[in-house]
């Protein structure tokens, strides 16, 4: 009994490992197996592709497509080494490894983990000049936000700094990237001289800038605690006079920045911040030039973004054929129809309101939010608005007829008030409250004494009248424009032949800049077939600067285009640092303030703005700068990508004048790289290369 | 069908990006409203917001298999694909608790109530028919003289008195029919146009005619009232649930 006892439990013990053994024999085969027909499955299917894609390859050789047969040879060369890898595994590594003599990585791949951020020159948090006291919430954008307070040393530097300041940065290293950056720097300057930015600082690794810090809730919360008492009824007369109050500031701010050609971009409740003695307007992060030369994008706000604004970015719009103006015009109507009705505006301007209000301020914000051509033409009509509804003694006795924008005196009444610049943090706790001190006291005062009848009467007739005088003058009015716009017309096509005849805005920005910056330019081919005609010979000649020593830098505007466009790119940087160049690729900080100065100032056509780029080159210690940019046709459609290699000019003060070229190359190619210079001595060789290089 | 219908649906799937902008415009809050429903207590705002652009994606993806010569309401399929959008989402929620012990093809029914799984209820497709006449009534604010706009809006959706209107703008009450008079015409055209552009059926094109959208001007402003004031009712409804989610 015993043996049978012990013979069950050794059996009983050896069954588990037996069993598991044979599992694992079991899976190690079936594994085995099915990657194996994986692999057959990999060789078969390339066979196939072989036999379809290499006629493909010989017929687009043939017929000369070289781009699609480059694209197809490509495709092709990564699936038969994918077919190499698969017939390797199979025949060797597969066999060994089921023999236990190869170990293989699992099928899958880890999942890529962020790389640790690398130790920083200067670490985050630490700005020079400045004790941080505490972190805010980060915005949309991710950047970082921090509280601080200027150091004594720096308040006495001269700069006037409040005692509390807001810094908001980016750094390369923790997820922000070069088109954030980009975005941010691009109106830094604009900003800095209304006194919204104090100082900004970009180096190698990060970007920040520094604003005023105001204390206060956003919109959300004051117009939660406004509705709060008041029963879902609507607001009272006092709270209702707070609204427009916050609503004035904001529309006030708006107009000092359109003044200023910038547009806001993100106006919305929660970068609205009311302070006890007036609100602010926040957060630079989309800030546009109104002359920007970049396409719309579709960035802001659901509710408080202007659905006209999304369709002209889906069109590829430029920023300067919009008036941006009317977008932030448009985000203080649904700013203001969210205090009067603490909801959204989920149907813009056919949204419903379901407190009491007066009519005109509705009419007002139907007027703010309605479609593009037609709302307030400028903040300024808005706020003349505003201001007469604030200056009546019971806004809900006034109708629309009343208000300065129906009347046809918008512009009057809002060029009025001499209202004051945007308060300059040094001013900001004790803020005069002139403009809106004036029209809130008339709050209570007597203005409207005319009985409504009478008012409804005089409104009336009037209107009639001017009426029938507005006819006769809108008529002559429209000759005269059709006629002056002929005229025009007739000019700028006489103009236009007689300049240059070019199609593409590039070569009219190009001659731009020779005409007003005292240098020429020339054009040689990179075009693939015209740079395989004419190669690189003799780059070096071009300027003294290109050669030994010289530091040039690349700034990217589009990211590399694949194919051959890439590759003409890299063969021309290759080709400058045999000649002896150093070509700096990685300096991102660099790339990001010359892209900033790009961005605001478009083609760059005037000197200031050629000015300051030289400086800014000057600055980072390079020679010069090879700018890669999408070519763009004359009705703005994409083309390869443009480069341009730019080499800094003397600053315009002291550059001698020179003649000008006398005409520009009529036939000039899409692809081309341009070199200024402002050496007159080398004008004739260029010249000659210029010629050489068209009759190749 | 018409020429309209067959010129949208070609131009959705032409991809042309202003053709499903508009298409957004119309049927996106009625979606977000119906997935907003079902998922009340489930989902939160931004999930609903994910599901709603989930699903115009996956038409976007599938708009080639549909034919609108079957006769299927384009609406009917719009919810069928929302369904789905919103079955895998609850699927996927639930497949990632661990240890519950329960297959995930049960629970969309398990989180969903009966009463909550989607069928074309009439409730839904009247609200794609007020969807139509919303997206009317926006196409003729946008292309409609402003202050002529406002007198239609004045008169008709706020019920106010000619005279009170011709007071409160400054023109005359002769003016003030007149503008009614454009807008109502520009108001006729529009719906015309967008409820044959967004109707597949014939069902779907006797919706005007049971609504009474069909007859006298005083008919047409009645109607047209009362369905603008159901759709400001939904469309306060909805703001509610996503303001509460």
């Amino acid at each position: 009994m015993l043996c049978i006892g012990v013979l069950v439990y050794l059996s009983l013990r050896m069954i588990r490992p037996v069993f598991l053994g044979f599992c694992w024999v079991f899976s190690r085969t079936w594994s085995w197996f099915f990657a194996s027909v994986g692999d057959v499955l990999i060789i078969v299917t390339n066979l196939i592709a072989n036999v379809i894609m290499v006629p493909l390859v010989i017929i687009a050789t043939m017929f000369g497509r070289w781009q699609a047969a480059d694209r197809l040879a490509e495709t092709l060369g990564a699936e038969n080494i994918r077919a190499l890898n698969a017939c390797w595994y199979l025949l060797v590594r597969r066999p060994l490894h089921l023999v236990c003599l190869w170990p293989i990585r699992p099928a899958t791949r880890p999942r890529p983990v962020a790389p640790a951020t690398p130790a920083l020159a200067s670490p985050v948090g630490e700005f020079p000049g400045y004790v941080v006291q505490r972190t805010l919430p980060p915005g949309g954008s991710g950047a970082r936000l921090v509280v601080a307070c200027p150091t004594r040393e720096h308040q006495e530097s001269g700069t006037s700094i409040p005692d509390l300041v807001v810094i908001k940065s980016f750094h390369v290293g923790q997820g922000s990237t070069l088109p954030q950056i980009v975005r941010e720097s691009r109106s830094l300057e604009a900003a800095r001289s209304l006194g919204l930015v104090l100082e900004h600082e970009l180096d190698q690794e990060r970007f920040y800038y520094v604003m005023p810090y105001h204390e206060g809730e956003t919109i959300n919360a004051v117009t939660r605690s406004l509705h709060a008492a008041t029963d879902g009824q609507g607001l009272q007369i006092e709270q209702l006079r707070r609204v427009l109050e916050i609503e004035h500031d904001l529309v006030h701010t708006l107009c000092t920045y359109h003044r200023e050609g910038l547009w806001h971009k993100d106006v919305k409740p929660e970068n609205v911040i009311v302070t006890p003695d007036r609100a602010w307007l926040v957060d630079l992060g989309l800030i546009t030039p109104l002359r920007s030369e970049m396409t719309l994008t579709t960035h802001g706000t659901e509710y408080f973004r202007d659905p006209e604004m999304v369709r002209q970015a889906l069109r590829g719009v430029k920023v300067h054929q919009v008036d941006g103006a009317l977008f932030d015009v448009y985000g203080a109507g649904a700013v203001l129809y969210f205090m009067m009705e603490n909801t959204f505006p989920a149907h813009g301007v056919l949204s419903r309101f379901d407190r009491r209000s007066p009519e005109v301020v509705r009419w007002i914000i139907r007027r703010a939010m309605t479609d593009y051509a037609k709302r307030y033409q400028s903040a300024e009509s808005m706020l003349a608005d505003l201001a007469a509804v604030m200056a009546s003694e019971d806004p809900y006795v006034l109708v629309p007829a009343d208000l300065p924008s129906l009347r046809g005196s918008a512009k009057s009444g809002a060029e009025k008030p001499a209202h004051r610049p945007l308060a300059t943090p040094a001013s900001t706790s004790h803020a005069a409250r002139s403009p809106r001190s004036n029209i809130t006291a008339g709050f209570g005062s007597a203005v409207s004494t005319m009985s409504s009848r009478v008012r409804q009467a005089a409104t009336t007739t009037g209107s009639r009248l001017n009426q029938r005088l507005t006819r006769g003058n809108v008529r002559r009015f429209v000759g005269f424009a059709i006629v002056l716009l002929s005229l025009g017309f007739l000019l700028s096509l006489i103009m236009d032949i007689g300049s240059h005849g070019t199609s593409g805005d590039h070569y009219h920005s190009l001659a731009r800049i020779e005409r007003s910056t005292n240098t020429w330019s020339r054009i040689i081919p990179v075009n693939e077939y015209e740079l395989a005609a004419t190669g690189l010979q003799g780059l070096e000649d071009l300027h003294p600067s290109i050669g030994d020593g010289a530091r040039l830098i690349v700034v990217n505007e589009t990211g590399l285009a694949t194919g051959f466009a890439d590759r003409t790119v890299r063969h021309v940087l290759d080709a400058l640092s045999q000649s002896g160049c150093e070509v700096v690729l990685e300096d991102i900080s660099a790339q990001a303030r010359l892209l900033s100065i790009l961005a605001i100032e478009g083609d760059l056509d005037d000197e200031s703005a050629v000015t300051r780029w030289q400086v800014a080159l000057k600055a980072g210690g390079y020679t010069g700068m090879i700018w890669i940019a999408r070519d763009t046709g004359p009705s703005g459609d994409a083309r390869e990508p443009l480069m341009k290699v730019v080499v800094p000019l003397e600053p315009i003060a002291s550059a001698e004048p020179r003649t000008r070229r006398s005409a520009w190359p009529d036939q000039v190619h899409a692809s081309s790289a341009v070199f200024c210079d402002n050496h007159a001595g080398s004008t004739r060789n260029s010249h000659e290369r210029s010629s050489r290089a068209q009759a190749a | 069908m018409n020429t309209l219908t067959t010129t949208f649906i070609k131009r959705l799937r032409d991809r042309d990006e202003a053709a499903w902008f508009e298409l957004w415009e119309t049927f996106g809050p009625v979606i977000r409203s119906q997935l907003t429903r079902w998922g009340r207590g489930y989902v939160g705002l931004e999930t609903v917001r994910d599901l709603t652009q989930e699903t115009l994606a996956e038409l976007s993806k599938s708009i080639h298999r549909f034919d609108p010569e079957r006769g299927v309401r384009f609406s009917t399929w719009l919810l069928a694909i929302a369904r789905h959008c919103f079955g895998d989402e609850m699927d996927r929620r639930n497949a990632s608790k661990r240890g519950s012990g329960r297959r995930p093809g049960s629970l969309f029914d398990g989180a969903v109530p009966e009463s909550r799984i989607p069928q074309p209820e009439k409730a839904y497709e009247h609200r794609v028919f007020l969807a139509k006449v919303h997206a009317a009534v926006r196409q003729v604010e946008s292309e409609a003289d402003f202050i002529q706009f406002q007198v239609y809006r004045m008169r008709v959706f706020e019920n106010q008195p000619g005279r009170t209107v011709s007071a409160a703008l400054g023109i005359s009450e002769p003016t003030v029919s007149r503008h009614l008079g454009r807008i109502r015409n520009m108001l006729r055209m529009q719906l015309e146009s967008i409820i044959t552009m967004y109707s597949f059926t014939k069902e779907e094109l006797q919706e005007p005619l049971q609504a009474g959208l069909v007859g006298s001007d005083t008919m047409f402003d009645d109607a047209l009232s009362e369905l603008h004031v159901q759709h400001s009712i939904h469309e306060h409804k909805d703001q509610a649930g996503i303001q509460l989610a």
